[in-house]
């Protein structure tokens, strides 16, 4: 009995694991089903390939995959009004946050079916077609697509259009502010934060340069012993480096010759101002150590008096302040120029933010770009985006507002949305800096001098899918921050620790990396002001 | 027992004591600030001001976090697969331990040595992934089951503690004429309440604990397990620069949840799991197995 | 041991066959049939690993080729269809300029682990239960084991509060009259905080097992040994020690295996670049090469040198163990 007993046991086992190994899938995988044709063709204009009928008939559930929220997309109220508004039903899927290139391609190369992959890096998404596993769009876009092209730039749809004309994405600009030239009230969105019940008994006004910066800091540090300026650990302080004529890009322009950042001669003279800053005590000398959390936790409780604020993050800070019994309002200077007489410098992004691409794997690729493109038409955009005007925004004085509690079920909405010019886009977004008083307080005393500073564009993530961007950019970005820390932390000669890392650099990638720049901006100079 | 506990208290008790209560001080507060915070106001959290007692106290925070959805569906996926997943473990566990703890088993080494092989060796997360692709695991329960329904290290206890047993006890039975089977089931499993308590705590842990096999297996957010949830939900704010120069990271930076929920989040995830060990708890405590057997 | 004679003693006692003992010259069929259920309980086990370990062993070629997962119709033949590129990954890490001083901090590390924090758990199983009170045990148990839950990411968050230049420790250090220490920022000090911050977490966890290990000793060993008036000393050294060995030496040669891993998940969350020097690891410092990069063989490359460093700890340590205690773990 007790043996048939422990077979019986053993087979059960066996039997559950087996069960599951059914049916090995082998065959579907890779390179995807052939019944897609797949065109290469130069012509734009080869759309009867596609059967007229491909979108009649009834809507299927689309599977779409996009990349990691702490949200779950399904639940989501922008996804309700979606499948109202588009008639498809669509299942989401979410990559991880952690190693999420590496699982998107497996996924894709085991033969998973998504429907659509959904604002993916543009180096994840390069890659994958330069496996052969994504679809040409183009086809697909002049056919379904109205409303994509046309809420795409040029610049943007060129830069994933190929040599023989296959557009392996729609690429989702980047809204940091407005196209070149266009109005550039609201780009500014953090600065240096001071607390101004410190500044008053110091008798100090905000400073705009490096010399005031340098003095109110003194100032403080001299009177209370304390660090003046906290920062979570990081190398670059982007509202310092505007003094050096650096911010947020990572490749200048210099003399004619194109460099990264950590070339530009700037930097010897910005390292050796933060170790100066950092050898007096002015800059917290747990700046290695310190996380968002701790810098926030000193300069609340009132040990430092300054700290970078972005502007959403301020209600936070009023409360902790209230919390501590202090009243303190802050007040921000942005970026700092380099003296009394200088214009401050602020570099602005152009560019790809992510992109959307459909891998060959898909089943129902036409549906996929229809249900984009209705979600990309410019009404639905807003509707999806920031509700319906008087109902969830309104408009004052051409400034978007939100309305609360409705306002409430967009939160998170921004990552369902399709392509819109980027101008008007960002001009809604705005609607979202303001979801509080002290916010939207923050942000507009932030942009009240914005047109005090000089405006330079910047279009470097263009060029972040070529194959020598992707594979340094991560691992060499990483190593210059963390050298450059050491060398503010240990104060030694800015120009022999600035030749150290660039040695570094060279050593392991960099070379290639710079090459390819240089290349791809020679090649592209003319289309970038 | 009743012998040692008459005995009169000792400088060495005295000082036994008061060490063992350091020790627990030491590691109590920081876990306490933990809970602190959790029932702490947002504001104080912020400035730092919550050492070990909550101030500003309330619930909502905690209330918070139990009413999300994501809290909810993730908290299931993990009570699932951790009681399933530790059922099935110390089953296939048990059953291999006992025949390899047999020295005379022909053939015992070969297989020793294979387990040894497995605990080292670990073919890495392609071949792994690709494997789970292959039996149609990818976005299953069972694939957050399976990536830790075997543990070489627990078996390896197991079958040390079994080979610990006097085998007097166990020959006897078989003299008695009982099979290999009912050996194991009616004689050595109740001698092995103390192994067997501490292997289903490992693996009960293990399976809660675990987060990797969600980031490799899941991308249906309704399957993703809740540590993974609560670890995002802690890089993703160390992982988020202040200073995120676009649009896109802003949004995402603007809905971060802030340290108090974090800390709320870890509380309500990780008491289910605290209130496991009490129960097996009893089988730590000494003397009551092997006489418990005997008498 | 005795072990041998008794069962031939209860062969011939009992005449039936016993169990496991082969008797002289049987063949193995005949012997696999008369157990053949014990060989039947380890199926179940046996299918799994070779399921989910064996057969993805495979891919541990990935170490010394060039993965391309799109090189044939699917990732499984990919493998095969990659090209072979020798030990290309293996000096792609190797040969870098820090990575000495990774080897280096990965070994110390891990051995200072060894030596300060293995221990402990022992003693302090041993001690807490020489302490009479049943609850008072069964509540510090409980105190102790919960720091195990909390993620590296929180215990680092923690600790840099307590350690940092403002935090309270250095509070305390100058109230004392001794110099503020940058206890995160410190060559010389950085690896003690990894090693007590590392014990701080894991002790209570790591001790479970010797609770349970001495819930299982004989009782009446220690109702003996008190009648002939043994102190509290004596029972730990000759009673409680002996039955924990078999349980140490096991932990301890398993512990060997993962020496190459000094603690990737903690050092990562608590490391920042001022201790490069003293704390970067091989885990950490992989992990921040191959940033971005789409690189599957280099991690691979690392696990398989690390598992094989493992693999002769592993069974050196348990030839040596046999020698020296008799115990081992096969």
């Amino acid at each position: 009995m007790k043996k048939l007993l422990s077979f019986f046991l053993a087979a059960v086992l066996m039997l559950s694991m087996t069960a599951c190994s059914g049916g090995v899938d082998k065959t579907n995988a890779g390179k995807g089903s052939t019944k897609k044709p797949v065109t290469t063709s130069k012509s734009g204009k080869d759309s009867g390939k596609f059967n007229e009928s491909a979108l009649s008939g009834k809507k299927p559930e689309l599977k779409i995959l996009t990349g990691y929220e702490a949200y779950n997309f399904n639940e989501q109220p922008a996804n309700k009004l979606e499948e109202e508004m588009t008639g498809y039903k669509v299942k989401w899927f979410n990559l991880p946050q952690e190693n999420a290139d590496k699982k998107l391609i497996l996924d894709i190369s085991g033969g998973e079916s998504y429907d659509l992959i959904m604002r993916i890096g543009a180096s994840s998404a390069n890659q994958l077609f330069e496996k052969n596993a994504l679809q040409d769009l183009k086809p697909l876009l002049d056919k379904y697509g109205k409303n994509i092209l046309a809420g795409v730039s040029d610049m943007a749809l060129q830069s994933v259009t190929t040599e023989d004309g296959v557009i392996y994405g729609i690429p989702h600009e980047a809204f940091d502010g407005p196209q070149p030239g266009g109005d550039p009230y609201g780009i500014l969105k953090g600065g240096i934060g001071f607390n101004m019940k410190y500044m008053k008994e110091l008798g100090k006004e905000v400073p705009a340069n490096l010399n005031d910066f340098y003095n109110v800091l003194k100032a403080y540090t001299d009177k209370t012993g304390k660090p003046a300026l906290t920062t979570m650990a990081s190398a670059w302080l982007n509202y310092v480096m505007a003094g050096f004529g650096m911010g947020d890009a990572g490749w200048y322009e210099v003399d004619g010759e194109y460099l990264p950042r950590i070339k530009n001669p700037a930097v010897v003279d910005y390292l050796a101002y933060m170790q100066k800053l950092y050898k007096e005590g002015l800059l917290d000398n747990d700046m290695p150590i310190n996380t968002i959390d701790t810098a926030k936790e000193k300069f609340t409780n009132g040990t430092a008096l300054a700290y970078p604020v972005m502007f959403w993050a301020i209600d936070g800070i009023y409360e902790a302040f209230k919390a501590t019994g202090s009243d303190a309002k802050v007040q921000v200077a942005t970026f700092l120029a380099k003296d009394a007489n200088t214009k401050p410098v602020v570099y602005l992004r152009q560019g790809i933010s992510a992109l959307s691409c459909i891998p060959k794997t898909a089943k129902n690729p036409e549906h996929a770009i229809n249900w984009f493109n209705i979600i990309s038409d410019k009404e639905n955009f807003k509707k999806i985006y920031i509700g319906e005007e008087g109902k969830s925004y309104e408009i004052k004085d051409g400034s978007y507002y939100p309305i609360f509690p409705a306002f409430n079920d967009f939160t998170n909405s921004d990552k369902f949305t399709g392509v819109l010019q980027t101008d008007v886009a960002f001009k809604m977004w705005q609607a979202r800096a303001r979801k509080t008083d002290a916010m939207a307080e923050m942000y507009d005393q932030m942009n009240s001098r914005v047109g005090d500073y000089e405006v330079k564009n910047y279009y470097e993530s263009y060029a972040s899918s070529l194959p020598e961007v992707r594979d340094n950019d991560a691992a060499l970005g990483t190593m210059v921050n963390d050298k450059l820390i050491q060398a503010i932390a240990d104060g030694g000669d800015p120009k022999k620790a600035i030749d150290n890392i660039i040695a570094e650099w060279d050593k392991t990638g960099g070379k290639e990396y710079e090459a390819a720049m240089k290349k791809w901006h020679d090649e592209n100079k003319d289309t970038m002001k | 027992m009743k012998e040692r506990r008459k005995r009169k208290v000792t400088a060495f008790d005295v000082i036994n004591i008061t060490v063992m209560c350091l020790f627990g001080v030491v590691t109590l507060l920081p876990v306490l600030q933990v809970v602190a915070k959790a029932f702490s106001s947002e504001g104080p959290v912020i400035a730092g001001l919550v050492s070990f007692w909550p101030i500003d106290p309330q619930i909502d925070t905690v209330l918070y976090v139990l009413k999300k959805p994501e809290f909810g569906g993730s908290f299931r996926v993990s009570v699932i697969v951790t009681i399933l997943g530790t059922l099935i473990a110390m089953l296939l566990t048990v059953s291999v331990a006992y025949p390899l703890s047999k020295p005379k088993l022909r053939g015992r080494k070969f297989f020793l040595y294979i387990f040894v092989f497995v605990m080292l060796f670990n073919a890495g997360m392609v071949p792994n992934y690709l494997m789970y692709r292959s039996l149609k695991l990818i976005n299953t329960i069972w694939a957050l089951v399976f990536s830790g329904v075997f543990s070489v290290f627990n078996m390896f206890i197991v079958k040390n503690y079994f080979e610990s047993l006097p085998e007097t006890v166990e020959e006897a039975a078989k003299i008695d004429g009982a099979s290999n089977m009912c050996t194991l089931v009616q004689i050595v499993l109740p001698m092995s309440l103390p192994v067997l308590a501490t292997v289903t705590l490992f693996y009960g842990v293990g399976f809660w604990n675990n987060y990797m096999s969600g980031v490799l297996y899941i991308t249906d957010a309704s399957l993703k397990p809740l540590q993974q949830y609560l670890y995002d939900l802690i890089t993703e704010a160390m992982n988020t620069i202040d200073e995120a120069g676009n649009i896109a990271d802003i949004d995402s930076a603007m809905n971060l949840t802030g340290e108090s929920v974090r800390s709320a989040t870890i509380v309500v995830s990780t008491v289910p799991i605290l209130i496991l060990y009490p129960f097996l708890q009893k089988y730590f405590v000494k003397g009551m197995t092997i006489g418990s057997v005997k008498g | 041991m005795s072990r041998e004679t008794k069962t031939i003693e209860n062969v011939s006692a009992g005449g039936r066959p016993q169990l496991m003992q082969p008797t002289k010259k049987e063949s193995f069929g005949r012997y696999f049939f008369r157990n053949y259920d014990m060989y039947l309980l380890m199926v179940p086990a046996l299918v799994f690993v070779i399921l989910f370990h064996l057969i993805p062993m495979y891919g541990i070629t990935l170490a010394f080729k060039d993965y391309n997962l799109f090189a044939a119709d699917t990732p499984w033949k990919s493998i095969g269809a990659s090209p072979w590129v020798g030990f290309k990954y293996f000096i792609n890490v190797f040969a870098r300029s820090d990575f000495k001083r990774a080897l280096t901090n990965t070994l110390l590390i891990s051995f200072y682990k060894i030596i300060f924090i293995f221990p402990i758990p022992i003693l302090f199983a041993i001690f807490l239960n020489e302490v009479r009170s049943v609850k008072f045990q069964k509540g510090l148990q409980l105190v102790v084991y919960l720091p195990h839950f909390l993620s590296w990411a929180v215990v680092a968050g923690l600790f840099v509060t307590l350690l940092s230049s403002t935090g309270p420790v250095n509070k305390m250090l100058v109230d004392l009259g001794f110099e503020k220490v940058k206890f995160m920022m410190d060559n010389s000090v950085f690896r003690k905080v990894l090693i007590f911050s590392d014990g701080w977490k894991e002790i209570g966890w790591s001790s479970i097992i010797y609770f349970a290990a001495i819930a299982g000793l004989d009782q009446e060993c220690y109702e003996a040994a008190v009648v002939d008036g043994a102190s509290r000393f004596q029972q730990i050294w000759y009673i409680t020690l002996p039955g924990l060995l078999p349980t140490v030496v096991m932990m301890l040669i398993m512990r060997m295996g993962s020496i190459m891993d000094a603690g990737f998940g903690q050092i990562f969350a608590m490391y920042n670049p001022t201790v490069y020097d003293s704390a970067d690891i091989i885990g950490t410092y992989v992990y921040r090469m191959g940033l971005g990069k789409m690189d599957f063989s280099t991690g691979t490359a690392v696990g398989l040198f690390n598992s094989i460093i493992g693999l002769i700890l592993v069974l050196s340590s348990n030839r040596f163990a046999k020698k020296a205690t008799g115990k081992s773990i096969w």
